[in-house]
C-alpha cells in the first residue's frame, strides 16, 4: 500500500469534510475561533486515531471471530463514547483552559460522524492496522487543516457587511462550498 | 404545546436543517438525488420514531448517570434493524445511500430529541414530535436533493429531461455544489419566513374592524 | 405553612447508583443483542439473494445471451481465490466466460469488476460492480466513456497498462488510481480466463 497516496489521499484530495461531507456539525459550530479550532481539531486527531484502533481491534477480535459483524455499528460507538467520556476526564484534568473552551463540543465529539465514519471506512476497505491508523491521522489531520483554515476565513468574515438573510448558517455553507471548490485542485495530485 | 403546533413545527418553525441546523452529514451527503434525500429523510423518520417512542417509554428506568449511552444503545439498534431491512427489501437505495445508514445513529437529530423531548414528554407526544421532525427533515433533504439534481443531472427522481450527455451544471451533485446550494436554500426559507413573520405582525398590529367605527373612531 | 405541592421531578426515576447502572446497561445491551439476532436472522438470506442478483445482472450485460444459470456454476479460479468463473452457455454450447475480478489498488479501496470474455479469449464487455472511488472523479470508471475501450481487446493486449505507465489505456483525467485500479482488475480476470480456457481444451 502506497503509505504516500493513501495520506495525501485522506488529507487533501479526499478531505473528510470537504469531500466526504462528515464532521460537519463540529466544523460549523466549533469554527469561529481560531483558538477553540485548534483545540477542536487537537482532540478530534486524538480520539479518531485511538477510536480507529479500539474498533479495529473489536472488529478484529470479536465481532468477526463470534460472527455477530451486525453489532458492529452499536459496539462502534459504544467504543467511541466511551472514549470521549475518558478524554472529557482527562482534559478536565490536564488542562482545565481547554476543557472550559471546548465546552459542550467536547461530548458533541461522539457524535462527531467523522470518527464513526472513518472507524466504517477502514473496516469497509480492508485496511490492515496500520494502513489503519495511517489513514485515521492523516483524516484528522485534514479535518483539523479544513477547520483551522475555516476557522481563520470566519474571523475575517465577522467584519464584512452580510445582508442579514445571509449571515450565520448561509454565509458560513457558502464559503465552505468555495473552500471545498480549491480543495478539489488537488484532486489530480493522486 | 398544542397537539397542531407539535405536528407542525417540524416544517417551519423548528425544522432541523433550516432552522436548528442538526443533522447536516446525511444532507450534504446523500442529496445528489431527490429519491436518495427522500429515501434517507424517511430511514430518518422511522429510527427517530421508534427511538423516541422506546425512549419515552423507558425514560423512568434509565438511570441519569447513563442516559446517554442507553439512549445510544436504543438508537443503536433501530439504525441497525433499518440498515438491515433496507439491505434485505430496497437493495438499491441501500447501496446509494451507504456508508450514511449507518451514521444515522450520530445524527444529531435523533439524539437530539430524545435529550429534549422524548426524556421529558409521554409516548403519544414523543412520536407525534418524532413525526414532525422527521417529516421536516425529509422534506428538507427532498428539497435539496431535487435542486441539485435538477441543477447537476438535468433530472428529477429519476426522470431525465435533457438530452444524453447534455452539459448540466455538475458542480451541484459534487460537494463544493452542495455546500453551496444548502447555504442559499437556507436563506431563501429564511427569507420567506422572515416577510411572513413581518407580514403578520403589520396584520396584527393593524385589525381590519369588524364592526363599523364611529365617525372619529381610533385608527 | 405554604407547603408547595408540586414535586420538581417525576420521582419515579430509578436513582443513579452503581448497581442499576450496570444492570439497566446490561439489559439493554442484551435486549439489543436479541433484537438484532432475531433481524439478522431474518434477512440474512434475503441480502444473500440480492448480492446474487447483481452478479445476474452484470454477466447478462457482460456476456452475449445464455440458457445456463452461471451462478450456480460458479467455479473458483485456480491461481486466486478471490476471483470467480462464471462459464455461460446457450443451450450446451459454451458461449461466453463470465469473471469477476478486483483490484485492491483502487483509490477508495476494494473495485470489483465483472469481466465478459468470449470463446476467443477476447474482452466481450466490463462493468463495475462495486467500487467506492471519489463521486465525480474515480466513480467516472462506471461510464460507457471509459469502459467501451477495453471491448474487443484480444489475448494479445494483455497485460494492460495505462498511458502512463507505458500502455494503451485512457486513463480517466485526474483519476489515474482508479483508472489503473480498474485495468489490473481486468489484467487478473485475463489471466484467469486464458488459464481457464487452457484447462477444458
Amino acid at each position: 500500500m502506497n503509505y504516500f497516496s493513501l495520506i495525501i489521499g485522506a488529507l487533501l484530495v479526499n478531505n473528510v469534510v470537504l469531500v466526504q461531507f462528515l464532521g460537519i456539525c463540529p466544523f460549523l459550530g466549533v469554527s469561529s475561533k481560531i483558538s477553540t479550532a485548534v483545540g477542536m481539531g487537537a482532540a478530534v486527531m486524538f480520539v479518531m486515531t485511538l477510536a480507529t484502533l479500539v474498533t479495529y481491534l473489536v472488529q478484529v477480535l470479536i465481532l468477526v471471530p463470534l460472527g455477530i459483524v451486525f453489532m458492529q455499528t452499536i459496539a462502534f460507538i459504544l467504543v467511541i463514547a466511551g472514549l470521549v467520556q475518558m478524554v472529557e476526564m482527562v482534559l478536565k484534568k490536564v488542562s482545565p483552559a481547554l476543557y472550559q473552551a471546548l465546552g459542550v463540543f467536547l461530548p458533541l465529539i461522539t457524535t462527531n460522524c467523522a470518527i464513526l465514519g472513518v472507524a466504517l471506512i477502514v473496516v469497509k476497505n480492508n485496511y490492515g492496522l496500520v494502513e489503519g491508523l495511517v489513514y485515521a491521522i492523516a483524516t484528522s489531520a485534514g479535518f483539523a487543516l479544513a477547520l483551522f483554515i475555516f476557522a481563520g476565513i470566519r474571523e475575517r468574515l465577522e467584519y464584512a457587511d452580510i445582508p442579514p438573510v445571509l449571515k450565520g448558517a448561509p454565509s458560513s455553507l457558502i464559503t465552505a462550498g468555495l473552500l471545498a471548490l480549491a480543495f478539489m485542485g488537488f484532486s489530480g495530485i493522486v | 404545546m398544542t397537539f397542531k403546533e407539535n405536528l407542525t413545527k417540524g416544517f417551519f418553525k423548528e425544522n432541523p436543517i433550516f432552522v436548528l441546523l442538526l443533522g447536516m452529514c446525511p444532507t450534504l451527503g446523500v442529496t445528489t438525488s431527490a429519491m436518495n434525500g427522500l429515501g434517507m429523510g424517511l430511514a430518518t423518520t422511522a429510527v427517530l420514531i421508534a427511538a423516541n417512542v422506546a425512549i419515552a417509554l423507558l425514560k423512568n428506568l434509565i438511570p441519569d448517570k447513563v442516559r446517554i449511552p442507553a439512549y445510544i444503545v436504543v438508537i443503536a439498534s433501530f439504525v441497525t434493524i433499518i440498515d438491515l431491512s433496507m439491505a434485505a427489501f430496497v437493495p438499491a437505495l441501500h447501496e446509494q445511500l451507504g456508508l450514511f445508514i449507518p451514521l444515522i445513529v450520530v445524527n444529531c437529530i435523533i439524539l437530539g430529541r430524545a435529550e429534549a423531548f422524548a426524556s421529558k414528554n409521554g409516548v403519544g407526544a414523543s412520536a407525534i414530535d418524532a413525526i414532525s421532525m422527521g417529516f421536516g427533515f425529509a422534506m428538507a433533504l427532498t428539497m435539496l436533493g431535487s435542486i441539485r439534481e435538477i441543477l447537476g443531472s438535468g433530472a428529477i427522481f429519476g426522470y431525465s429531461f435533457v438530452a444524453e450527455g447534455a452539459p448540466t451544471m455538475l458542480m451541484f451533485v459534487m460537494p463544493p455544489g452542495a455546500f453551496i446550494a444548502l447555504g442559499l436554500l437556507i436563506a431563501t426559507v429564511r427569507a420567506i419566513s422572515t416577510r411572513a413573520e413581518r407580514r403578520a405582525k403589520v396584520r396584527a398590529n393593524n385589525p381590519i374592524p369588524t364592526i363599523a367605527v364611529p365617525a372619529g373612531g381610533k385608527a | 405553612m405554604a407547603d408547595s405541592a408540586k414535586q420538581s421531578k417525576p420521582a419515579r426515576q430509578l436513582p443513579s447508583t452503581f448497581a442499576n447502572m450496570v444492570l439497566v446497561m446490561t439489559i439493554l445491551s442484551v435486549l439489543s443483542a436479541g433484537a438484532l439476532g432475531l433481524t439478522y436472522t431474518g434477512t440474512f438470506e434475503q441480502i444473500a439473494i440480492n448480492g446474487l442478483a447483481k452478479q445476474k445482472v452484470a454477466l447478462s450485460v457482460v456476456l452475449p445471451a445464455f440458457t445456463n444459470d452461471p451462478v450456480n456454476e460458479a467455479l473458483v479460479a485456480a491461481g486466486d481465490e478471490r476471483i470467480t468463473l462464471y462459464p455461460a452457455e446457450n443451450n450446451g454450447q459454451m458461449v461466453g466466460l463470465g469473471v469477476q475480478s478486483y483490484s485492491d489498488t483502487a483509490f477508495g479501496g476494494t473495485m470489483t469488476v465483472m469481466v465478459g470474455f468470449d470463446t476467443q479469449g477476447a474482452i466481450a464487455k466490463t462493468q463495475v460492480l462495486v467500487h467506492t472511488e471519489t463521486p465525480g472523479l474515480g466513480s467516472k470508471v462506471t461510464l460507457s466513456s471509459f469502459i467501451s475501450q477495453f471491448e474487443g481487446l484480444g489475448a494479445s493486449s494483455f497485460p494492460l497498462a495505462v498511458a502512463k505507465d507505458g500502455g494503451e489505456v485512457d486513463a480517466i483525467t485526474a483519476a489515474t488510481i482508479s483508472s489503473r485500479a480498474y485495468t489490473d482488475a481486468i489484467n487478473k480476470a485475463q489471466v484467469a480466463a486464458a488459464t481457464f480456457y487452457q484447462e477444458i481444451q
